[in-house]
């Protein structure tokens, strides 16, 4: 391999400087066959005709209660005592640390090709993409491994031996008004970095974004304590408790007395306590279930700016990421480039990065418009019962299936194919040449999804989110409004812009990959 | 009304599902024994995106300006091109999916190559849109297509 020749880490370092938008997506080769286009109209006839039949359906329907399907996995006594157990959960947690001190040694000390470093392919590929997967299909595995966590609680144990009674927290006061906004301006810095920054493969770049994000969430979680930063400022907590409420189980506090007094918001309006995590670890009556895909997301929660701005950006972004990929967002760049290139002469930041910057920046923006223009135009179908932005927040989960279908419809061949790097790089993870485990010599099999089937998975993946979308507008529409007609109504304009983000999402997937 | 509109989408959605299914028809065939020339012309290939359904038996006769290293990501072969004569590139397509083709100049040694990527750090601007220099100075010329059969 001509990797291995590259012996200066200096010409290395260049050499990943250039590679820099080779990359859409943080890191990793795309290889997939855009979807042709009849697979497109299939998809695209399918998402019209369904919506129209769920709503003649419900014309018919009578409304009836909303309380899902649960199987509740603690009645089995060993999970109930398993879950819970330090013998569990600290081998899971100090894994963790391991990996992002794994991460960091690698990314500072190891080879700078990307593909030869741990860092990259598990920072961009098995982390970000691989557990947003496990979290959305199975359930919130980063509240048990979130690495950040698992050090401030090391700490804190650490505090307990040394000096009884302190915290390693001042706890000082979160400011009220600041709501989830630090881990959505985090989040947007995050997005940028995947999706602008030209350096985001250097496994060095890669290490010092963790060192800076290890720094910043451990520093919130001393001042503010770790509950309150875990929810309101760390990002991926905030993320993935997101992409958590469509996955097919749910942590729940039985006792709403309990839970009110333990924290009152985590309360939703109809008294229910689902995925407080806090709440949990500290109660005794409590249910680990197993429910139907995205009913976390019909749950009656009081509503506020900062959940809307979350899902508005998280919609945005998956969006972007397939969209920057394409010929169409190319065009765009080389227009800036022509625009911008006298102007912006640094390598780190130049014509191109200035393009993707403001895609990171204008396409939640715009969606964020979109959003607001059709709930204003549900607003006046019910003849203004209710405000355009109160409607907005109350609708604002309903889009988050079509955009989780998107993301895996957008990310399984990267994760099958590219994931597999994973298998050379745990036997070297600095690129040394190591073999510890015997498998650095594995070769990525690039045959494991034929692209009839990955074609025929996308579409039918995006319909069904499409179907599940609409259901759950449907549901929060009937306990939005007092009033059947206007129930129905206000489902009309919701229904076209989900039929235009998931026509989007198809004509995304049906384009080539030209980044 | 309704049930005019729950009738309407019925059939619609009938009409999609036929037509998926005759698309799912089509295809198919034997694996066939493809020899195709491609020529490298400055930074691109030609055609641009070369076009084989899966199994194929695929011989490219690669014509170059430049001596260089013609790569095929994915399957991950390489190989040297002199200038001035037709070389035979030989695989078999057996996974589908759309891979970068890109092509190394040769003359650019390791020993060259640091002082070109600090020379072309500060010039980052500048580069020709469309063609950016990938890992280890390659430049993407193109790509291949294997479709399913």
């Amino acid at each position: 391999m001509k990797y291995l020749k590259i012996g200066l880490p200096l010409s290395a370092v260049a050499a990943a400087l250039l590679a820099g938008t080779a990359y859409a997506h943080g890191f990793g080769e795309r290889t997939e066959l855009p979807v042709p286009l009849g697979f497109f109209l299939i998809g695209a006839g399918l998402t019209v005709a369904l919506s129209f039949a769920i709503i003649g359906f419900y014309v018919k329907s009578s409304s009836g209660g909303y309380s899902y399907w649960r199987y509740n996995l603690f009645q089995h006594q060993w999970l109930r005592l398993a879950l819970p157990s330090p013998l569990f959960r600290w081998p899971l947690k100090l894994f963790s640390v391991f990996l992002l001190a794994l991460v960091v040694a690698a990314g500072l000390t190891g080879n700078q090709a990307s593909s030869l470093n741990f860092a990259p392919t598990f920072v961009w590929i098995i982390w970000w993409v691989g557990l947003a997967f496990f979290v959305a299909l199975i359930g919130n595995l980063w509240v048990l491994v979130n690495p950040w966590k698992a050090v401030f609680e090391l700490g804190e144990a650490a505090t307990r031996l040394i000096l009884p009674g302190r915290s390693p927290s001042f706890n000082r006061p979160y400011p009220q008004g600041w709501g989830m906004w630090p881990a959505i301006i985090l989040f947007l810095g995050f997005t940028w970095i995947q999706d602008a920054f030209p350096q985001s493969a250097l496994p060095n770049r890669v290490a010092v974004l963790a060192i800076a994000y290890t720094a910043i969430t451990i520093g919130g979680m001393v001042l503010f304590g770790k509950h309150q930063w875990l929810r309101n400022g760390e990002a991926f907590s905030v993320v993935f408790s997101y992409l958590a409420r469509f996955a097919p189980t749910e942590v729940r506090v039985r006792d709403p007395d309990f839970c009110q007094e333990c924290r009152g918001q985590c309360l939703d309006q109809d008294g229910e306590c689902i995925n407080c995590y806090e709440c949990f670890e500290k109660a005794a009556n409590k249910e680990w279930n197993i429910r139907p895909f995205a009913m976390g997301l019909s749950a009656n929660e009081h509503m506020t700016n900062d959940k809307l701005a979350v899902v508005v950006l998280l919609l945005a972004t998956v969006t972007f990421d397939g969209f920057s990929a394409t010929s169409a967002w190319v065009r765009f760049q080389s227009a800036m480039v022509e625009t911008f290139s006298g102007l912006i002469n640094y390598q780190a930041f130049n014509s191109l990065t200035m393009a993707d910057t403001l895609g990171v920046l204008l396409f939640p923006v715009g969606f964020f418009l979109l959003f607001f223009t059709f709930s204003y135009l549900m607003s006046g179908s019910v003849g203004k019962a209710l405000g355009t932005l109160e409607l907005a927040r109350a609708f604002a989960y309903s889009l988050i299936p079509i955009a989780l279908a998107y993301n895996i419809a957008h990310f399984i061949t990267l994760l099958l194919i590219q994931g597999q790097l994973l298998m050379p790089l745990v036997s070297d993870p600095f690129g040394f040449g190591w073999d510890l485990l015997g498998t650095a010599d594995y070769k990525i099999e690039i045959g494991v999804i034929n692209a009839r089937a990955l074609w025929w998975l996308s579409i039918t993946l995006i319909v069904a989110g499409h179907i599940l979308a609409v259901y759950l507008a449907h549901l929060i529409s009937i306990r939005t409004f007092s009033n059947r007609a206007m129930a129905l109504n206000s489902q009309y304009p919701m229904l076209t812009l989900m039929v235009m983000y998931t026509v989007v999402s198809l004509w995304i997937i049906a384009q080539p990959i030209v980044a | 009304m309704t049930s005019k509109v729950l009738n309407l989408s019925i059939s619609v959605a009938m009409m999609a599902i036929l037509a998926a299914l005759l698309a799912a028809a089509c295809g198919g065939g034997e694996p066939e024994e493809l020899q195709i020339p491609v020529r490298v012309k400055g930074e691109t290939l030609t055609p641009e995106t070369v076009k084989v359904k899966q199994g194929d038996m695929v011989t490219l006769q690669i014509q170059v300006e430049e001596s260089g290293e013609f790569h095929l990501h994915g399957y991950d072969i390489e190989k040297e091109i002199e200038a001035g004569e037709i070389t035979d590139f030989f695989f078999v397509a057996d996974a589908t999916g759309r891979f970068r083709i890109t092509f190394h100049h040769s003359g650019e040694g390791e020993g060259e190559h640091g002082a070109e990527g600090a020379q072309q750090e500060g010039e980052g601007g500048e580069k020709e849109e469309g063609h950016e220099e990938g890992e280890e100075g390659e430049i993407d010329i193109g790509f291949l297509e294997v479709g399913p059969r």
